[in-house]
């Protein structure tokens, strides 16, 4: 059983592979510390009504650029409104509530970005676009092979083309949350103390 | 347009893999149309534009045998119990607002919901536990409708939803299982914990918001977002044989341990449902449940299990009061289950 390196007291129940100029190290932290270092959490309940606890305030940097007030403009919805009954008005509002929204999704689903099908509509999109979705299935998979290098060269990847993405007249959303990538992190989520 | 066809539904014929355990598999996704509001800020003027646009294209499908369409604004609240009765609705578009529909075949084995919580909700049934036809079934439904009618749909995110707990696939897959055994030998909780550490629910005999009746649990999908469909599917494999072999376990060990404990249970159920004068829904379920396990587990030889799944629907207030042809007070729907069902057991 292994000790949390950062608090140095509790059971590390959460287990990391970070890759750090292709070279791999482990970290291993007890669930208060990987909360503190907001590493992202696995659902722990997913009940609607318990879904207004979830949504934080956006942090205070971000407030100025996205306060709580600010409404949608096409269905005028607030954060705030959406934080009190956590339904969306309008697909816009997914690109509106930004970086809150992605923290978000995060704990309900322990992720924030797409894997599945893309639909045929979307076929006058780029390319790179399903190239996109196709590869964080595969980065998926890299990881639970444990094959770090690959999933790290696939990691770049994604983030180029999410960066590529971003680029305005490359069929971007406008205003779409910027991705915080974990550079030279890859988490593998609560994985069970094997020890 | 008669209500007869939603009656018995063909998810409740008994058939299908596994089916002494597992009674139906559904399968659901949510979809949202391109230039159009979610459902909570749509004004009245556009859910009316939605309804007719999408009604359209969905009666005029070959998706199911014969789709029909009703809308629910001009149903009373008896049509809309006996649609969710036949888990043809939700029980949110039977309470719901606002102008709202559902088309659904002949068997009742595919519905879409107009206008639910998200524009769209696309539904397969069966009966026994057929995750991957159905899935299949399911997403060719969505292909051909996705080319007709725009989806709301980003690489980020995925299909847009009402609800951030449905985005990304937007699909929830459901099993209804019957676990009699378990809930008596009281390891149903086991089940219920295990269940939950891998981040699936359990919801009871209605699906969301509803209660266990009759030991009828329904296992389904949470995680929408970053999961492929296909993975949802492996999620549910890792788990629901386990719970099906676990079952049919505490059923084999009762027979061996404390048989005259569990004939006892299963006859009394019998003669209580082949004798009862008055009997409330609630009440109904959990000897009709007993009996079911009995058939399965060949202690019981003159009742059917189509008798027996066939008046599991039947006995709910919406189908009872529709057979009698009129609305009913309860106390006198007690007696008219009653009535059905000793009936139902003779004829057998």
């Amino acid at each position: 059983m292994k000790v949390c390196d950062n608090c140095r007291k509790n059971v590390a129940t959460v287990h990391l592979t970070e890759i750090k100029k292709g070279q791999s190290e482990e970290v291993h932290l007890c669930e208060n510390c990987a909360r503190e270092l907001r590493v992202p959490h696995k659902p722990p309940v997913s009940v609607n009504d318990l879904l207004g606890a979830f949504i934080e305030k956006p942090e205070s940097e971000e407030s100025v650029r996205q306060p709580e007030s600010a409404a949608c403009d096409e269905c005028g919805l607030t954060f705030e409104e959406f934080r009190k009954n956590p339904r969306f008005g309008c697909a816009n509002d997914y690109k509106v509530f930004g970086r809150s929204l992605v923290k978000l999704l995060e704990k309900i689903h322990g992720s924030s970005k797409y894997i599945g099908k893309v639909p045929s509509f979307q076929d006058g999109q780029p390319v790179f676009l399903r190239e996109l979705v196709a590869l964080r299935q595969k980065l998926k998979k890299a990881i639970k092979e444990e094959a770090y290098e690959e999933a790290a060269s696939i990691r770049d990847r994604i983030v180029e083309l999410e960066e590529l993405a971003r680029t305005p007249g490359q069929g971007a959303p406008d205003g779409a949350p910027k991705t915080r990538t974990r550079r030279g992190r890859l988490n593998d989520q609560d994985k069970e103390s094997s020890e | 347009m008669s209500l007869k066809s939603a009656y018995m539904g063909a998810w409740l014929k008994g058939e299908g893999p596994e089916s002494d355990i597992v009674v139906s598999s559904r399968l659901r996704l949510a979809r949202n149309l391109e230039g159009f509001k979610f459902k909570g800020r749509m004004g009245e003027d556009e859910e009316l534009l939605l309804e007719a646009h999408l009604r359209e294209k969905v009666v005029d499908s070959t998706f199911g045998d014969n789709m029909c369409y009703l809308s629910l604004n001009e149903l009373d609240d008896l049509d809309r119990l006996l649609l969710v009765e036949s888990h043809l609705i939700s029980l949110e578009h039977f309470n719901g607002d606002g102008r709202r529909g559902v088309a659904y075949d002949q068997s009742g084995s595919v519905s879409i919901m107009i206008n639910e919580e998200d524009h769209l909700r696309i539904q397969v049934l069966a009966p026994g536990l057929a995750l991957r036809e159905q899935l299949h079934r399911i997403n060719a439904i969505d292909d051909t409708l996705a080319e007709q009618v725009p989806y709301s749909f980003n690489t980020d995110f995925g299909f847009l939803t009402t609800c951030p707990t449905n985005v990304g696939t937007g699909l929830r897959v459901s099993v209804m299982l019957h676990l009699p055994a378990l809930a008596l030998s009281k390891h149903i909780q086991k089940v219920f914990n295990a269940v939950e550490k891998v981040n699936l629910a359990v919801r009871g005999f209605f699906g969301e918001g509803s209660q266990a009746l009759g030991d009828f649990y329904q296992i389904s999908n949470q995680v929408t977002l970053g999961v492929s469909q296909e993975e949802a599917l492996l999620e549910l494999d890792k788990v629901l044989p386990r719970i099906i072999e676990y079952e049919r376990d505490v059923r084999q060990a009762l027979l061996d341990d404390e048989r005259k404990v569990l004939e006892d249970k299963v006859f009394r159920a019998m003669a209580i449902l082949q004798n009862a004068r008055s009997i409330p829904t609630e009440e109904a379920m959990v000897h009709l449940s007993f009996l079911r396990m009995g058939i399965f587990l060949q202690m019981v030889d003159d009742v059917s299990i189509d008798a027996v799944n066939k008046l599991f629907l039947i006995i709910q207030p919406g189908h009872l009061q529709s057979l009698v042809g009129s609305e009913l007070l309860p106390e006198d729907r007690d007696v008219e289950r009653a009535s059905i069902i000793r009936k139902e057991l003779q004829d057998d």
